[in-house]
C-alpha cells in the first residue's frame, strides 16, 4: 500500500484502512502523525507531571494486553491508567475516522481534565469528565470543551477509554 | 433514496462510526473537522457535527460498548426518532431509519447473523479428524 495518506492523493479513500495496514503500533502511529501533519495538525509531546513509575507494564482490559504509558489520580481518588494501545488504536484512530483529529493536539490535557475538570456523569464503571477550559479549533473560530471518559475494566482498574471534542452549541 | 452513510464497526474496541459519504468526499478546504453533540441521545449515540456548517455529518458511540448498550441505543432513537433516512450500501440498506441501521449493524457484526464462518487457512491445512485417526479407510473387500 502507498506510503502517502489516501487523502493526499485526492481520493476519499479509507484513511483508517491505510493506517491499519501497518502491522505494528509504531507503524500505525507514524501513519497517524503523517496523516495529521498532512491535514495541518501536530501530535504534541506527551504530558508532564504524571506518574510514569509503571510505564511499560502490561495490564489486561477485557482480556487484551495493554501497555501502561502513565497513571493519574483523578479528583475522585481513582488511579487512572493511560494505555498505549488504547491511545493509538482507539482514541487516535477514532479521531481520524470521525474527522475530529484536530482535538489530538490537546491530548496531553487528559491528566489535567481528570484532576480539575467538571464531572458530567458518574456510574459504577464509567465517569465522564469535561474540561473547564474551552479550546480553539486550529483553523476555525470555534471553541469546544473536551470530554474524557474513564472506565473500569473487568479486571478492576480504571483507564482512559476515550477523549473527544464536544460541540459548543445546538 | 437517502444520503449515503458509510459505516465501520470496530470489533476490538466495540465502537461504531457512521459518516456521510458526501462529507468525506469533500476537499480538505471544505472539510473543517467535526465535534460531538452529546445531548440528543446522551451517553448512547453522539452526533458528529461539521464545524463549518453546523450540519450533522455522522453518528458514533464513545465510551460505551456497542454490543452491550445496543438495546438502550435503539430505545433512545425510538424515543426521539431521527427524521432523515439513509442508504447504507455496506449493509444493503436503502431508505432506512437510524434505528433500522443500528439494528442491522448489531445483527450483522455482533450477532453475526447471515455470516458464514469459514475455517481459517491454518484450520484448513489440518486433516479432518477422521482422516487423522485413520477412520476413513476404505471399506474392507469381501
Amino acid at each position: 500500500m502507498d506510503e502517502l495518506p489516501p487523502r493526499s492523493l485526492g481520493a476519499a479513500a479509507n484513511v483508517v484502512e491505510w493506517i491499519r495496514a501497518e502491522a505494528t503500533l509504531d507503524g500505525r502511529l507514524r501513519r497517524i502523525r503523517q496523516y495529521l501533519e498532512n491535514e495541518g495538525y501536530v501530535l504534541p509531546d506527551p504530558p508532564r507531571r504524571v506518574d510514569r513509575s509503571e510505564e511499560g507494564e502490561t495490564h489486561f482490559v477485557r482480556g487484551r494486553p495493554m501497555t501502561v504509558v502513565y497513571s493519574v489520580v483523578d479528583q475522585g481518588g481513582r488511579k487512572v491508567y493511560h494505555y498505549r494501545e488504547n491511545e493509538i488504536d482507539h482514541i487516535m484512530l477514532n479521531r481520524v475516522e470521525r474527522d475530529d483529529g484536530w482535538a489530538l493536539e490537546h491530548l496531553p490535557r487528559i491528566p489535567a481534565i481528570l484532576r480539575r475538570g467538571h464531572v458530567r456523569y458518574v456510574g459504577d464503571d464509567r465517569v465522564v469528565y469535561e474540561s473547564r477550559e474551552k479550546f480553539n479549533h486550529p483553523h476555525r473560530r470555534v471553541q469546544c470543551v473536551l470530554w474524557v471518559i474513564i472506565r473500569r475494566a473487568s479486571e478492576g482498574h480504571w483507564y482512559v477509554d476515550t477523549f473527544f471534542p464536544r460541540y459548543p452549541k445546538r | 433514496m437517502g444520503r449515503i452513510l458509510r459505516m465501520r464497526y470496530d470489533q476490538q474496541f466495540d465502537t461504531l462510526t457512521l459518516m456521510l459519504e458526501e462529507y468525506w468526499a469533500r476537499p480538505r478546504s471544505e472539510r473543517p473537522g467535526t465535534a460531538h453533540e452529546v445531548d440528543t441521545y446522551p451517553f448512547m449515540l453522539d452526533l458528529l457535527v461539521d464545524l463549518g456548517t453546523d450540519e450533522v455529518v455522522g453518528f458514533c458511540t464513545e465510551g460505551i460498548e456497542f454490543s452491550v448498550e445496543y438495546p438502550d441505543i435503539v430505545a433512545a432513537i425510538r424515543d426521539r426518532p431521527w427524521a432523515e433516512r439513509f442508504d447504507v450500501p455496506q449493509l444493503g440498506l436503502r431508505d432506512a431509519t437510524l434505528d433500522q441501521i443500528i439494528t442491522a449493524i448489531y445483527r450483522r457484526f455482533v450477532r453475526r447473523e447471515g455470516v458464514i464462518e469459514y475455517p481459517t487457512a491454518e484450520e484448513r491445512k489440518r486433516p479432518l479428524r477422521a482422516v487423522a485417526e485413520g477412520k476413513n479407510r476404505p471399506y474392507p473387500r469381501r
